[in-house]
């Protein structure tokens, strides 16, 4: 078994948007089936907003794996030891949350690369792999070209720096969650503001002039996704399951009610 | 109030609709939650067709209690155990799939109901009584009043028997599970064919006899869903979370990937 390839990555070098299946409620195994038979690129494991363990993640990561859908993780801090285990676990990418300089996405590139870019530390039979034990410079040279390292952008301060931090080598995807952003500024749920458009632009041409690729979190307005993605965005938050689940199954009591 | 209502029993006793959600993917006690949130009056963890074990099930149901959302279980199978146990855990009621017999449906009620109805075996202190110490009597007879059997006719020979099994003391609904039953008559899926219709209308002919309630599951088109609340099915399985998620999932991929970049 070699590399198993990162999906994702593959459509953001095409020039291809990538978006995620979100996980909030589901906590089993079949997830990555499921967002593949349901057409999405990535599977988001939310470990900021959502109660999964390390376990529980890297399970679902792994499984994720042998579908073709990307697992990506958020990570609940940027300590090394949130990055690296669910890297170890099957993870194909982490996103850190709240970052919001050049020092803060340093470190979590050097928890998320092995040497010579950053410092994470070697394992080997990893799921990334099918299991299989691989030379170690092997190893670290093929997963560092295939772990997405995305850090978000969700303060005034972090957009400021959006074109250092996105200069930083190892970080692949700047991604503005839009929510925590606006109301940072003041202007909470306001996704159509200028000042979050202004934001946005910012963030990209910052993308474009380093070759990285633009993120977005938190709009699921189909205009205002659209109209995102025309600017440049590629890698963005489809949706989760709950959403997904309680959209339908209102539409679903709404209409049997009405039938008497 | 001590007791927990049993939401579903009273809303089709006023002769209201009761829409049910049928769980066979979340595994987290704020299901009913979510199905509340929704508009359902009843979940149904789905321990037929979903992996679930007894605990994970008996947790959502307790925490279903203080929700107002009814949680009905449907069991795996005919035995006594799948049905006492988890009405022991919390569950307002249980759906006893593919009943054939009215032995099988006397049975069904003899697992469910305390005497003098059954021959529950008496629990102690109940999730569905907040645990409150009642005397044994006021448990049996509380607990039988707000207990509901539903009763699965999935095969053209069970809904024959549907008048004499909506006869028996202590069923509380009968309910066709269109797509078996439509399988069964070499009719999958067809759910506006003749002779589905005419199932329809023998149960629930039946259960207005008997003074007992109609169950429709897996129809969601107005055409035939329609006919059949027109005709007096109040018990309704409404649909679940896992084609809820897929639907809502697909809609947005389907969005998603035809924007021209």
């Amino acid at each position: 078994m070699s590399l198993i390839p990162n999906i994702t990555k593959d459509k953001l070098v095409d020039g291809k948007i990538a978006f995620c299946f979100g996980l909030r409620v589901g906590r089993t195994v079949n997830a990555g089936m499921i967002a593949r038979t349901c057409n999405f690129d990535w599977l988001f494991i939310d470990m900021e907003h959502g109660t999964f363990d390390v376990d529980l993640t890297c399970q679902i990561a792994s499984t994720c794996l042998n579908t073709g859908v990307t697992p990506i993780v958020r990570i609940p801090g940027h300590q090394h030891f949130h990055i690296a285990r669910v890297l170890d676990g099957g993870a194909q990418g982490i996103i850190a949350p709240h970052v919001d300089n050049v020092d803060q996405a340093k470190a979590i590139v050097c928890a998320a690369k092995y040497p010579p870019i950053g410092k994470r530390s070697m394992s080997n039979n990893l799921p990334q792999f099918g299991m299989k034990q691989m030379p170690g410079g092997d190893l670290a040279q093929q997963l560092n070209q295939n772990t997405l390292v995305i850090v978000m952008l969700e303060t005034p301060e972090a957009i400021n720096n959006a074109e250092a931090i996105a200069d930083v080598e190892g970080v692949d995807v700047l991604m503005i969650g839009t929510n925590d952003l606006c109301a940072e500024m003041g202007i909470p749920g306001q996704f159509d503001n200028e000042r979050t458009v202004d934001a946005y632009t910012k963030m990209i041409k910052a993308c474009q002039n380093t070759g990285k690729f633009a993120g977005m979190g938190g709009i699921y307005e189909h205009k205002l996704m659209e109209k995102y993605i025309k600017m440049g965005v590629r890698f963005l938050l489809g949706g989760a399951d709950l959403g997904f689940i309680m959209s339908e199954a209102t539409m679903r009591s709404k209409f049997l009610r009405n039938l008497v | 109030m001590t007791m927990k209502p049993n939401i579903l029993k009273q809303k089709l006793v006023a002769g209201k609709m009761g829409l049910g959600f049928s769980v066979n993917y979340l595994r987290t006690p704020d299901v009913s939650k979510i199905a509340s949130a929704c508009g359902y009056d009843w979940i149904k963890p789905d321990m037929e067709h979903a992996t679930y074990d007894i605990d994970m099930v008996s947790q959502m149901c307790m925490s279903a209690l203080d929700v107002g959302c009814s949680p009905i279980v449907r069991v795996p199978g005919k035995q006594h155990f799948h049905a006492s146990r988890i009405l022991d855990g919390g569950a307002q009621g249980v759906i006893i799939p593919h009943v054939d017999s009215v032995e099988e449906a006397k049975a069904a009620v003899d697992w469910c109901k305390f005497p003098p109805i059954g021959h529950r075996s008496s629990p102690g202190p109940v999730p569905q009584l907040s645990y409150s110490k009642y005397n044994l009597a006021d448990t049996m007879r509380l607990c039988n009043e707000n207990t509901l059997v539903v009763i699965m006719l999935e095969t053209w020979d069970a809904i024959q028997l549907a008048d004499d099994i909506a006869a028996i003391k202590g069923v509380d609904v009968l309910h066709i599970g269109s797509n078996d039953l439509s399988a069964d008559m070499g009719i999958p899926g067809q759910y506006g064919h003749e002779k589905l219709i005419e199932c329809y209308k023998i149960m629930t002919d039946a259960c207005k006899k008997h003074g007992k309630f109609a169950g429709m599951g897996g129809i969601y088109d107005e055409e035939n869903a329609s006919r059949y609340i027109k005709m007096g099915c109040r018990f309704i399985n409404s649909g679940g979370d896992l084609g809820f998620m897929t639907a809502g999932a697909n809609k947005r991929s389907h969005f998603l990937n035809n924007i021209e970049i």
